[in-house]
């Protein structure tokens, strides 16, 4: 009885806190995406090795802040705001007015605002609908301020909409070839799902060690290993019939299959992670004179 | 100085802009200055912090400088960058009496040994209650299982609790600790804030 109630204590056990923001997670692509998703909604998976591989590479994907949630769409008129000059004045002691200010396209303040990382100011001005006129090259300094702030995605479609025959299309599909693609991993041998499953039913948690998450496949070890013990001990001492020794290997079943079926998981999760982190790299260290406008 | 118009961050940009092309620098820092509130007006205060940690300080009358140190100081505290409002509060020679209430995130992890009293300690109650209950239920049921006979399962499951719940409320009691400093902090300065606004 003690037992289990332990062992449905374990299960409610809480888990260490989840990150408090939640920036999206790089996707999964393949057959496996359904259930990275199921998996990035529990909190106990945020807990285990995988997500902290992942963790690493977060910084890469997590824009300083979403340009589309905050501006919007690209194609409107943002009310008491024609014609691109806005009219206020600022004063620094209450005497002197600076008088009126107006937004004048200056491909030198976009390569000043940028090399400063005053990206927001950059954002504010460039995706804020109706300070300039549609063109080119407003579509392509919002790509390379998407690009700047790590928003690729954003990036590539600011990028995409630049048509052929502008002086910026080649820029715009250079960096699109090497987002539209599956870069290889360096020093990374391709794993098998089937043979982590099989080596996780063998020996607990040591799929999840052939596919590269240490940490996760020796937690799996250390808890699977636990709760088989205590299946085993109530076995041996209450018998098999026995109610509590019922109860106690269920759980233990449970997490077994769990564990065989996470480890062939991780293959295909781990291998995206290398993949995205590998693209990002790719996109980070682009050898393509973006800024120069 | 807020107008209708433009949205706040907008505004802020063009000031930016405005001061990038600016003749002079009193110009300038007038439209660094008008940025900040502006940023301060979107709800941006540490990038309203950062500009108005741009604007130099010679060259500026007294009565400018001071104005400047009044707005890194609102701004340092909004942006809850209360070691920079601190040092900016001695240059300001404002001498406060006392100290905030401290709690040594050491202590807290030593003490979260003892289930729950870390979190006690770092002043989060309700979560000292839950870990302590579920320690001290969890002891029970292993002493329990222990008189059962079941020897093995009292190890292995105290072990796998251990393992599971120990180092996240250890974790949690560090970071209660950190927030109770921060909170601690506020409420100490909180009428200098109230006075400079």
């Amino acid at each position: 009885m003690n037992a289990l109630v332990l062992a449905a204590l374990l299960l409610l056990a809480p888990a260490p806190d989840a990150p408090a923001a939640s920036p999206a997670w790089p996707k999964v692509r393949g057959p496996f995406s359904w259930a990275d998703r199921v998996m990035n909604s529990t909190t106990i998976a945020r807990s285990g090795g995988i997500y902290a591989l992942r963790a690493k590479t977060l910084a890469l994907y997590t824009p300083a802040f979403d340009a589309r949630l905050r501006f919007g769409p690209f194609s409107s008129v943002t009310p008491g705001f024609e014609g691109g000059v806005p009219t206020f004045s600022a004063d620094f002691d209450g005497d002197s007015s600076v008088g009126q200010l107006s937004a004048t396209p200056s491909l030198g303040f976009f390569s000043y605002a940028l090399g400063s990382k005053l990206y927001e100011d950059a954002a504010a001005l460039l995706f804020t609908p109706g300070v300039f006129a549609p063109s080119d090259t407003l579509q392509y300094l919002r790509g390379v301020t998407a690009y700047d702030i790590h928003d690729f995605s954003l990036a590539a479609d600011c990028f995409a909409a630049i048509p052929e025959g502008s002086p910026y299309a080649v820029k715009a599909k250079s960096f699109l070839d090497v987002w539209n693609s599956t870069p290889e991993i360096p020093n990374y041998k391709p794993k098998s799902p089937l043979l982590a499953g099989v080596m996780s039913a063998v020996i607990p948690g040591s799929g999840k060690i052939y596919a590269g998450d240490l940490r996760s496949g020796v937690s799996t070890l250390l808890i699977v290993g636990a709760l088989g013990g205590m299946a085993a001990e109530s076995w041996i001492k209450l018998g098999g019939r026995d109610w509590r020794t019922i109860a106690l290997s269920s759980v233990f079943g449970l997490f077994y299959i769990g564990n065989i079926y996470g480890s062939a998981l991780s293959v295909s999760v781990i291998r995206n992670t290398y993949q995205d982190a590998e693209k990002a790299t790719l996109l980070f260290d682009l050898r393509i004179p973006l800024h120069q406008f | 100085m807020a107008e209708e118009g433009p949205d706040p961050a907008l505004k802020a940009a063009l000031c930016e802009m405005a001061a990038w092309q600016a003749a002079d620098r009193a110009t300038r820092d007038s439209l660094l200055l008008a940025k900040a509130e502006f940023l301060a007006e979107a709800g941006e205060s540490a990038r309203a912090y950062e500009t108005v940690c741009r604007i130099q300080r010679f060259g500026l009358s007294e009565d400018q400088r001071a104005e400047l140190l009044r707005r890194k100081l609102i701004y340092s505290w909004e942006a809850g960058k209360l070691d920079d409002f601190k040092v900016l509060l001695e240059e300001a020679g404002k001498t406060v009496s006392g100290k905030p209430r401290h709690r040594s995130t050491d202590a807290a992890m030593l003490l979260s040994i003892i289930p729950g009293a870390g979190l006690a300690y770092a002043g989060d109650w309700a979560s000292a209650g839950r870990t302590f209950l579920a320690g001290a239920g969890s002891i029970a049921l292993g002493v329990g299982a222990f008189a059962s006979g079941l020897y093995v399962s009292a190890f292995l499951g105290g072990g796998i609790l251990l393992y599971t719940t120990l180092p996240a409320a250890t974790a949690k009691a560090i970071e209660a600790a950190n927030e109770f400093n921060v909170r601690s902090l506020k409420e100490f300065y909180t009428p200098i804030y109230n006075a400079l606004r």
